[in-house]
């Protein structure tokens, strides 16, 4: 089996284990999602073993971990309570994901870049803001940061995004 | 940089003058989310601890020949009593079904499913 299969083969694998533990999904068809689930992951298990025997130490990346979860819930031998714990925790981990991608954009699109900061620290809202003496010290030092060549704010939240940004993988695996 | 320090990093941004109502407000929800992320993660853990089966419990179970016929009939009751008396014989620890293997392996590295 080629990669392009195996990739193939796995989206119809999630597929079904989805299908599987849906509410919706009748007893007969779960009954026979399950067994065929089962019959790929004894084979799984089999050959993990046998490349663990040759390599004893396994550690399992965040994902890999979460594999497990999906294809521990729909063998038949996993008990009821078992099988609840891991579809809810799914259930929060899909929630997490989905904050964690709002919450990047919201910070992507909040970054001050150097030009929207100097005609900010320039403007009538700044002067309300921050009043008119310390609004003129605002666009003093604007300007000046543009002209250091800085692409954007330096502010603390704006920084603090950035480095959020850079590490954003990190919140979305 | 970890996750830890990552979120360390969201709740000082958030907490900062400059930052914008619209981020703090994506900070909360993402902090409460997470929140019970852990919740459904520690409870997954505390679960799969209770329900992994020893062996002990395993031989027990198998030696209970009308709860096993129940489940797996005459002979898969016979088969099933012959192997957990097999695995034992093999000096393991716990049960080796599918769910249980599988479990293990997730417990072992329960420190990265919590992240």
């Amino acid at each position: 089996m080629d990669k392009t299969e195996n990739s193939e083969k796995r989206a119809l694998i999630d597929k079904l284990k989805a299908m599987a533990i849906s509410p919706s999904c009748c007893p007969e068809l779960q009954k026979a999602t399950l067994s065929y689930l089962s019959a790929v992951a004894f084979e799984q298990v089999a050959v993990k073993s046998f490349l663990a025997s040759l390599n004893e130490a396994v550690d399992m990346s965040h994902q890999t971990l979460i594999e497990k979860v999906k294809d521990m819930a729909v063998t038949p031998t996993c008990c009821p309570v078992l099988r609840q714990a891991a579809k809810t925790y799914l259930s929060a981990l899909t929630a997490e994901k989905n904050a964690a991608k709002n919450l990047l954009k919201e910070i992507e699109a909040d970054i001050s870049d150097i030009n929207h900061l100097v005609a900010f620290s320039h403007s009538d809202r700044a002067v309300e803001k921050f009043g008119a003496e310390r609004a003129k010290i605002f666009a003093a030092n604007a300007d000046a940061l543009k002209a250091s060549g800085a692409k954007f704010c330096n502010c603390f939240a704006c920084t603090t995004a950035r480095e959020i940004l850079a590490e954003k993988n990190v919140l979305l695996e | 940089m970890d996750k830890h320090t990552l979120i360390e990093k969201l709740k000082s941004m958030a907490a900062s003058p400059s930052a914008s109502e619209p981020v703090k407000q994506a900070v909360k929800v993402y902090l409460a989310v997470l929140a019970v992320e852990q919740v459904a993660v520690n409870n997954l853990i505390a679960v799969l601890e209770d329900n992994i089966v020893d062996i002990d419990e395993l031989m027990e179970t198998s030696q209970n020949t009308e709860h096993a016929i129940k489940y797996f009939g005459v002979e898969g009751a016979k088969k099933f009593a012959e192997n957990a008396r097999a695995l034992k014989a093999a000096g393991a620890k716990y049960c080796n079904c599918m769910a249980c293997t599988v479990a293990l392996e997730i417990l072992d590295n329960k420190d990265v499913l919590r992240g």
